[in-house]
């Protein structure tokens, strides 16, 4: 076949062009905050202007699938959570203090402060932020949302607004779901750790502050305000058939993530600043 | 084709001009996802050596039948011979042999996307073959100079147009020198001038290495263009097959109304 | 092509049979692992993807979770006059639970979506169908290769992770709110982790880790149905990847740290 015929070398290369450079980058980095940023700004235009509470059929849908898909999650992980982690390594300190008793102080600031928050955050933000990326992104690429705006209907005001709120509401919704897990976990360590329930109920009681959840209320509003805004955002603009969709999604998870971390941080920071005795187990 | 890692040239009578045994055949094959059944006793012969046209309207089953050929679907019910081999009773290892002589092309090439155009067209024969990689240099860029995109060879995946995707995935299923060649909907995507240029290049090829190629298609006027057998098909079943002559000439209502594009006749929108 | 089945199957049932089919799936990969050693150069690829891509968001994740156990421990002890415990709490805090955790979140978002999006979109371009085709069984190209590179790089990565959640601790309780002298930090915090301690914690971020890639696979591999069947297998995927993080989290820790010690009191 081949020793008849002079031997074939391939063409040269074209020269590949060159990928995005860091300035690029950080470019298309400040291009996504300025188009989070203007998405808030028209939702709560939207929210705030008539037709009065158009948004609210949708943002009661989307509040019900929400708790319907990030109920049992939340409550395995919160529940799982409390024993695990806090209550083995907590219940360690506690031990060794020969402190048993007190348990429930620790879970009445821990988890209000601090995990149940977290852990309800990074759950809704996996479930519920991944499906309304995708819907929002499948929507995008099928052309349906071209197809509403072409039809006169605001996707902003029928599809964006509602979830912001819904999330808003939900979260902490969930998150005193969680508290009431994470109670429960302590209770099943208390009692393996051969403490009883008078003592426990006592310190969480007294550990208990309604400051504590107020802020606790509003962390997790925020949570989902920003779950809401980040994952509206990359679901209203993937692009490119269901590779898009999918690497939409796989970017607004991790954008949520990050953005609920680092607003979590934020909010500690300077609420324990304000409030510094809040930690302290009573 | 490829026999113990080395290509040999094919043995003779598997070529053109037809041979008595069919190259896939299929028998009573039936095939339901759920309730709805796609295939519904199935019988099918597709002569060796010829371009053979496999016709029907859109979803009816052309494509399940195609992964059947090779393997990748299993019939509920039925037998499935393949050069001989029954494919629907083999196990999946025994498979692996029988698809180096099978090459199919996919609707949208399905390419590999993270390896350029090369890599792509040579990876069957890194994958089966011994050859060394200047030997396989010169056969990937002949494929590539046969469809036109010896220049192109760098390219990514992602940079080319839909009917450059296909001709490389054209390539990759001629790699092996296969004794049966599928195309799954060649034309779907692709202007007419580019459906015409593409038949043009399906005939060519046949012409000059031979085998056995087998379209699945609803488009008519590529049919016309590449076809020696034609079979239709419609509710699970092969309504009528035979020779490009023979069906462009038939008095069933059937044929005709499908052949001629037309509104009237026993095909309605459902 | 193919018509849409329509799951009836009560929701009970059908979440049983996802279950085994996903453990299953998970036993094949580590089947066809033993055999992908031929493919060791995709193996290197993979590998490669996953440093590159990970490396940068876990270091800087983990550091914000390293200043988080700091920041907790910190206002947690002072009140209790025992800051300068502060060194062996972040220790504890997170070599055994935050650290693993923050990498497993970002594992789940960064490298469990990655994989159902580019693994589904796989499937549905026909591109694994074409693999098949071409005679290379896919479950030894695209799944065990990306698994055995998952248990080649992710014990490197969280070791690498664990400086930068030190680094992170240390910035919040000696430089932000001054807790306790570094000296003092420094050496709580290095005398009380044993390498037991830190070698169970690589281990019980590495298995979270497989379960994830694994899950990703899974979701990615029996996707079906365009762009709605990609983004619906992520969100399903996010979803067990969330719990199971969790209770095996929760798992480990029980089995490695529930009769352990804590070192106060000689």
């Amino acid at each position: 076949m081949s020793a008849t015929q002079a031997p074939v070398h391939l063409p040269p290369r074209a020269p590949a062009p060159p990928g995005p450079s860091l300035t690029d980058r950080a470019w298309g980095l400040i291009e996504a905050i300025g188009g989070v940023v203007l998405l808030t700004v028209r939702s709560l235009r939207c929210l705030l202007t008539p037709p009065w509470l158009s948004w609210a059929p949708e943002a009661v849908d989307q509040a019900w699938i929400l708790i319907k898909r990030c109920m049992i999650p939340t409550a395995i992980s919160v529940f799982v959570f409390g024993y695990g982690p806090v209550g083995v390594e907590g219940g360690l300190f506690f031990k060794a203090l020969g402190q048993v008793d007190r348990l429930g102080s620790l879970y009445s600031v821990g988890a209000v402060r601090e995990y149940v928050p977290w852990v309800t955050g990074m759950v809704v933000a996996g479930v519920a932020g991944t499906a309304i990326t995708a819907d929002l992104g499948a929507r995008r690429v099928r052309e349906e949302l071209d197809a509403l705006a072409v039809m006169g209907v605001d996707a902003i005001r029928t599809l964006v607004a509602p979830r912001i709120l819904a999330l808003m509401l939900v979260l902490p919704l969930l998150n005193l779901v969680g508290l009431v897990f994470a109670s429960l976990a302590g209770v099943v360590v208390e009692l393996q750790d051969h403490g009883n329930f008078a003592g426990y109920f006592a310190s969480f009681q007294s550990g208990f502050s309604t400051v504590d959840m107020f802020a606790n209320v509003l962390k997790t509003a925020g949570f989902g305000f920003l779950v809401a805004i980040v994952c509206c955002y990359r679901g209203l603009n993937a692009k490119g058939g269901s590779e898009g969709v999918g690497r939409a999604v796989n970017v607004a998870v991790v954008h949520s993530f990050a953005a609920v971390w680092l607003f979590n941080f934020a909010f500690n920071a300077v609420y324990l600043a304000a409030f510094p005795g809040s930690l302290s187990l009573r | 084709m490829v026999v113990d890692g080395r290509r040999v040239p094919r043995p003779a009578g598997s070529g053109l001009g037809g041979d008595p045994a069919p190259a896939i055949e299929c028998r009573g094959v039936h095939k339901s996802f759920g309730a709805a059944p796609v295939l519904a006793d199935l019988d099918l012969a597709i002569p060796a050596g010829s371009i053979s046209v496999i016709l029907g309207p859109s979803g009816t089953g052309k494509s399940v039948l195609l992964k059947h050929v090779i393997g990748l679907l299993r019939p509920d019910h039925g037998e499935i011979d393949v050069l001989g081999e029954p494919v629907s009773r083999m196990a999946r290892h025994e498979i692996w042999d029988l698809r180096k002589r099978v090459g199919i092309l996919f609707q949208d090439g399905a390419l590999f996307g993270s390896m350029n155009v090369f890599d792509n067209v040579a990876f069957p024969l890194r994958q089966h073959t011994d050859m060394t990689e200047t030997e396989i240099e010169e056969i990937v860029l002949r494929r590539l100079q046969d469809v036109g995109l010896a220049g192109a060879w760098a390219l990514m995946p992602g940079q080319l147009s839909g009917g450059m995707r296909k001709r490389v995935g054209f390539a990759r299923a001629l790699v092996l020198d296969p004794e049966i060649v599928l195309f799954d909907e060649p034309d779907s995507g692709l202007d007419p001038v580019r459906t015409a240029l593409l038949c043009e290049l399906i005939l060519e090829t046949h012409e000059r290495r031979g085998g056995t190629y087998v379209l699945i298609t609803h488009d008519i006027l590529s049919a016309r263009r590449v076809a020696q057998f034609i079979a239709l098909l419609w509710k699970g079943q092969i309504q009528q097959a035979g020779a490009i002559e023979d069906m462009l000439s038939s008095e069933d209502p059937f044929v005709r109304q499908f052949l001629s594009g037309d509104c009237i006749g026993p095909l309605g929108m459902d | 092509m193919e018509a849409s089945a329509i799951n009836r199957k009560p929701p009970a049932e059908g979440l049983l049979t996802e279950a085994g089919d996903l453990v299953g799936f998970a036993g094949q990969a580590f089947y066809y692992a033993a055999g992908a050693g031929r493919y060791f150069a995709e193996i290197l690829r993979q590998c490669g993807i996953l440093v590159v891509g990970t490396t940068l968001v876990i270091c800087g994740m983990v550091t914000v979770v390293g200043g988080e156990c700091g920041l907790f421990v910190v206002y947690g002890l002072r009140p209790l006059g025992a800051t300068s415990f502060a060194g062996l709490a972040t220790a504890i805090c997170g070599v055994r639970e935050m650290w693993g955790y923050m990498f497993a979140y970002v594992f789940a978002a960064k490298v469990g979506c990655g994989l159902v999006a580019e693994i589904g979109s796989m499937r549905i371009s026909e591109e694994i169908d074409a693999l098949e085709s071409v005679g290379v069984d896919p479950m030894r190209y695209v799944v065990a290769t990306r698994l055995l590179a998952v248990l080649m790089t992710v014990p490197f990565m969280y070791a690498i992770a664990m400086v930068f959640g030190t680094i992170g601790s240390y910035l919040v309780v000696v430089v932000e709110l001054h807790g306790v002298s570094l000296g003092q930090w420094i050496a709580l915090h290095f005398s009380s982790q044993t390498l037991g301690d830190n070698l169970l914690s690589i281990v019980k971020v590495t298995v979270i880790a497989t379960f994830i890639a694994l899950v990703g696979m899974y979701y990615g591999y029996r996707a079906r149905g365009g762009p709605v069947g990609v983004g619906a297998a992520t969100a399903r995927s996010m979803i067990v990847n969330l719990v199971m993080i969790h209770v095996v989290g929760a798992a480990l820790t029980t089995i490695f740290w529930g009769r352990s010690q804590v070192p106060i009191g000689g």
